[in-house]
């Protein structure tokens, strides 16, 4: 996906079944083991500035991806059981899931998933 | 689960809670920072962590806590890159041995979060330790003498590149409920443990089963009172001094 157009027809089209692949594959690693991405918040409690945040100039607006990818897996993830989500709110694994799935933008813009990084280690 | 999802329930689903709002809030505002969470890094997974971490030299900058300062002052992130943080919890020793090579040949800044008391429990006792305070250990048999916590001086060397950051000091889940006395020694007095060995400010605290600043009120005099400037949940990294 490389824009947040992308993500939207997606939703439009109710082509979910890559988010939900996504998440199938989240719930099958060994976090214990593994090195798990995500993406935080950065927020200063302290600061009473309105002014907006300027983020890497190589990140372009892939900001804008990950924050639609991310309520979409933070509405799939509210259809599962506190007990099937560990008692996290639904946002904490859709983060993973969203940084598993745009992990970054490549040179054209396309979102790069985590597991490229690790493909030589994934078992079957 | 359903097979599609229209766009009102889209909507519904990310204003029901604070907690996504408030993501979707830092996301839109380029105010984020990737992290990969490690816990046990063993050796037998050594060959993964260097692709990894190799990845990550290419495509992003490591990040200091004064990267964070920069960025929170300036507002506005200082690299053309994005930046990444790999988190290593829990004060394993393998994190000495395994990572922090890894790291040192990448030029990468891990930030480690350590619950402090677990670092003094005698070797022989260290793997009860982990069964009694939720750490999950994978790699009991990696060394013949017990030890599989880092050491003081392990710590005091991962300082000199690294960041070093306060995971409670008994790996401990503090509520709202917990008291006063736990709430010092876990906060505080925990902080005050490293800072003697690595004889460096420590900055940052993390929660387990990190919730968000706010959701502990009763907390705040103690997160001051060991003056501490950032608290990271699960889900924000927080400035709070």
């Amino acid at each position: 996906m490389k824009t947040i157009q992308d993500v939207l027809d997606s939703l439009n089209s109710g082509n979910l079944e890559q988010y939900k692949e996504v998440m199938e594959y989240c719930s099958k690693r060994v976090t214990s083991n593994e090195g798990i991405p995500t993406v935080i918040g950065l927020d200063d409690l302290t600061s009473s500035s309105n002014e907006a945040y300027q983020g890497a100039k190589e990140e372009g607006d892939f900001n804008l991806v990950m924050a639609a990818g991310a309520m979409v897996f933070t509405s799939l993830y509210e259809e599962l059981s506190p007990e099937q989500l560990g008692h996290y709110p639904p946002i904490a694994p859709a983060m993973s899931a969203m940084t598993e799935m745009f992990f970054h933008p490549d040179a054209d813009g396309n979102a790069v998933q985590y597991r490229e990084v690790v493909r030589d280690f994934i078992k079957e | 689960m359903n097979s599609n999802l229209n766009v009102r329930a889209f909507a519904e689903a990310i204003s029901r809670d604070k907690r996504t709002l408030d993501i979707f809030r830092c996301l839109i505002n380029n105010s984020y920072i990737r992290v990969v969470n490690y816990h046990n890094t063993n050796d037998i997974n050594a060959d993964r962590f260097e692709e990894e971490i190799k990845y990550f030299s290419k495509h992003f900058v490591p990040v200091s806590k004064q990267d964070i300062d920069t960025f929170f002052k300036t507002r506005k992130w200082p690299y053309k890159k994005p930046g990444l943080i790999p988190a290593l919890f829990e004060g394993y020793r393998s994190h000495y041995d395994i990572m922090r090579p890894i790291l040192d040949k990448y030029n990468f800044i891990g930030w480690f979060y350590i619950p402090s008391f677990f670092i003094d429990v005698k070797p022989e006792d260290q793997l009860d330790y982990c069964r009694s305070h939720r750490l999950r250990i994978t790699g009991e048999n990696m060394y013949p003498d017990k030890r599989i916590a880092l050491s003081w001086d392990e710590i005091k060397e991962l300082s000199k590149r690294h960041e070093i950051c306060c995971h409670t000091g008994s790996h401990f889940e503090i509520a709202r409920d917990t008291s006063d006395e736990d709430m010092y020694r876990e906060i505080v007095e925990s902080k005050l443990l490293i800072e003697k060995h690595i004889q460096k400010p420590v900055d940052v605290f993390c929660w387990l089963a990190g919730e968000e600043y706010n959701y502990n009120i009763k907390a705040h005099k103690y997160l001051e009172k060991a003056g501490y400037t950032y608290v990271l949940g699960n889900l924000k990294l927080e400035k709070i001094k």
